[in-house]
């Protein structure tokens, strides 16, 4: 009686009291869909009626079933992987250009900054919607420049010729996140103490050397954060593909990626048949990519980080 | 405390006094009043319908119809969810061909019990089968049709008149094309308009009912030359096209016609209602997807949009079927059709607007909409197949034979009539 009594006035059971409501939350909101998602990727399941348990039948037919599911899905693999490098490595350099652009005491600083930035605020609608028409083949400004300046070779339907729609929704995706990435980089070089800069000068460090040995190594947290929200934000992507190629990834799938195929399978883009199993499989194995690809590049740049 | 306590047993005796009597009440009423409740997913026809099923209940003053629509996205497992329950509405709204499968179970076979639905055309019937036992389990309420919208204007200042060969409609657009008008508004970007494309082009030149319903017995397959040959004949519409017609979507090309930019688009009967809004001014008409040779059929590839069905444990079965009955009458198919602008199935029914009838009476020469009626019943459909192919083919990068054979593939996959033959 007595230790239970003093188990309820402990500092240790105040302390699980508050963190009662979060844990409620993550349960219901992470945990439960996290696992029953899980659950659901074991059984053949049309969307209303859960057929049978199938084991791993589905992740098989996905991974190497050799039907027409299975080449979207490698087919979207593909063009995750694609938009990972790309958009990864030029947001990355862009972001970082930028932001040391930026950090010189130009004139008109200010205005720049908001002025990179005012896409990331803009909505995925507004901006597919705006570039749906600026890249329109027949009344589209992009084309009709293309045109007034002669270079009829480039004269494309940009968002429906099956080789450049996904790399143009990439850089309209780069253009409209491009900003975040500068401003997380920019608030990392304000941190950088101004005496390490001083003393690098003084041991007379130019531009390249300082920026490889002093300012990269400084801003690896800054790095890590826009790495990682980079590569979650590739392998989820949907709504940017969705605004320009439409939920199919149109035209043929040149632009589909696991995220449309997994709403098209899982909720059916077309035609109300879906496989909610299959689209459980696939989201499944989104987050297995997901988690070891950000397990990875944390674990290496972790390793490279210096502690001031 | 004494009194309190009686106090509070007649209160409480009071509602149980007053809940009982009302109950009574509406049983009574009840009895008198039957109420059937008709389930759809048209929120949009919520305000119409009171209107069209006024006609039924001044003809049965002891049935009432409450029309319920759910939100189109949930509907079907809302539906499914109430059957499964063992409740479900009357009346119900149900999707045709592949959508209706899993109700057919909950569902009241039709056959010899509406003798009016022997009137239906069969295209029209098709999409309320049952897939397995080839039973009637709806009243089908809508046919969707397909062809090639001109515009009028175009023309006539150009002095064209209605093709009546496919040779005649290329010589058109060449024609148009030369005086420097965009013939076709058509593009590529939606894979599904491309799809109708085909099927306004196609069953001239694969062979119209005859192939759909040798393809789907499994008697032929897709990657016989009639259907290969209506692919290539599909091909010739390319130079006629709006330019860089891959980034030209669904919507763009409706802009096109209704701007008066484009002279002609291949696309559905829903498409009538659209087009007067937006181009009140737009003057047009419609004729079917021309035939090889003068003087043969001019096929309209058409669909069921959806038919009514009924609940095979509804507590209220006389009335239910007679108002199944009613939805087979022209007292529903007239008001349904000028009242929601939509091509009714019931036999007989006149059209006022022009264009709407134009579809009517090209409808007699219907023949199934290939891809949706035979093979959107299972994933892959045979619709998502077609069109990615088609925007190859359309793109250069396969050829006809290849569509037809990456079709005929993935159809393999799942349908059965092919697997026994193989």
């Amino acid at each position: 009686m007595k230790t239970s009594q003093q188990f309820f006035y402990s500092k240790r059971f105040a302390i699980a009291c508050f963190l009662i409501p979060a844990a409620v939350l993550f349960a219901v909101f992470i945990l439960y869909p996290f696992v029953s998602s899980f659950l659901y990727s074991l059984y053949e399941w049309d969307g209303l009626t859960r057929i049978r348990f199938v084991g791993l039948q589905n992740f098989r037919t996905l991974l190497f079933g050799g039907q027409e599911i299975c080449h979207r899905f490698w087919n979207a693999v593909e063009h995750n992987a694609f938009a990972l490098v790309f958009v990864t490595s030029l947001q990355m350099c862009l972001g970082m250009s930028m932001a040391l652009l930026l950090f010189q005491k130009l004139k008109g600083r200010r205005f720049f900054q908001t002025l990179f930035f005012l896409p990331v605020v803009l909505s995925v609608v507004i901006v597919g919607f705006l570039f749906n028409l600026l890249l329109h083949p027949i009344w589209g400004v992009f084309n009709q420049l293309i045109r007034l300046l002669g270079f009829t070779d480039f004269y494309f339907p940009w968002l429906g010729n099956p080789k450049t729609v996904l790399p143009v929704i990439l850089l309209v995706s780069v253009w409209r996140w491009a900003g975040f990435s500068t401003m997380v980089f920019l608030a990392g070089l304000s941190g950088i103490p101004k005496s390490i800069l001083e003393a690098a000068d003084l041991d007379g460090a130019k531009g390249l050397t300082k920026l490889r040995t002093i300012t990269l190594p400084l801003l690896v947290p800054q790095i890590l954060i826009v790495l990682i929200l980079t590569i979650t934000g590739n392998l989820m992507m949907f709504d940017m593909v969705y605004a320009l190629a439409g939920p199919a990834g149109e035209p043929h799938y040149s632009a589909d990626v696991l995220g449309t195929l997994f709403y098209r399978t899982a909720f059916g883009g077309k035609y109300g048949l879906t496989d909610k199993g299959l689209g459980a499989a696939i989201a499944v194995i989104m987050l297995i990519i997901m988690g070891v690809i950000s397990i990875v590049a944390v674990r290496a740049l972790q390793s490279r980080r210096v502690e001031l | 405390m004494k009194y309190e306590a009686r106090f509070t047993r007649f209160v409480v005796y009071l509602i149980a006094a007053t809940l009982a009597l009302s109950v009574i009440g509406i049983v009574g009423l009840a009895q008198e009043k039957v109420t059937l409740e008709m389930w759809s997913w048209r929120p949009e026809d919520a305000d119409v319908y009171p209107e069209i099923l006024a006609a039924f209940e001044s003809t049965h003053p002891n049935i009432d119809v409450v029309f319920k629509p759910f939100k189109n996205t949930e509907y079907p497992s809302v539906l499914l969810t109430s059957l499964e329950a063992g409740e479900g509405p009357d009346i119900m709204q149900l999707k045709s061909y592949g959508g209706l499968q899993v109700y057919t179970k909950y569902l009241k076979a039709l056959d010899g019990e509406i003798p009016a639905l022997e009137g239906f055309t069969e295209s029209a019937l098709s999409g309320a089968r049952g897939r397995e036992d080839n039973v009637i389990y709806g009243v089908p309420f809508a046919t969707q049709g397909l062809g090639i919208y001109y515009n009028t204007k175009i023309f006539e200042q150009h002095g064209i008149s209605e093709p009546s060969t496919w040779d005649e409609f290329l010589a058109i657009c060449q024609e148009l094309q030369d005086n420097g008008v965009m013939p076709l508004a058509n593009g590529g970007k939606d894979g599904w308009a491309l799809e109708v494309v085909f099927a306004v082009v196609g069953p001239a030149f694969y062979g119209a009912t005859d192939f759909y319903n040798a393809v789907t017995a499994g008697d032929t397959t897709f990657e016989d030359p009639a259907f290969v040959r209506a692919l290539e004949k599909t091909l010739e519409l390319k130079p006629y096209m709006p330019p860089g017609f891959m980034g030209v979507g669904y919507q763009d090309q409706r802009a096109l016609f209704y701007n008066e930019q484009a002279a002609m688009c291949l696309a559905g009967a829903w498409e009538i209602g659209g087009f007067k809004r937006e181009n009140p001014d737009l003057e047009f008409g419609i004729f079917a997807g021309p035939p090889e040779a003068e003087g043969e059929i001019a096929y309209v590839s058409s669909f069921t949009d959806g038919s009514y069905g009924m609940n095979k444990d509804t507590s209220h079965p006389a009335e239910a079927l007679e108002f199944m009955t009613f939805l087979t009458s022209l007292e529903f198919g007239q008001p349904f059709t000028d009242l929601l602008a939509q091509l009714s199935c019931v036999p007989g029914v006149v059209c006022s607007d022009p264009q709407l009838n134009t579809f009517i009476e090209l409808s007699a020469n219907a023949t199934p909409y290939i891809t949706l009626c035979g093979f959107r019943w299972e994933l892959p459909s045979g619709s998502v197949v077609i069109q990615g192919g088609l925007q190859e083919m359309f793109q250069g990068s396969l050829s006809p034979e290849e569509v037809a054979s990456q079709l005929q593939e993935a159809m393999e996959e799942w349908y059965k009539p092919f697997q026994n033959g193989s």
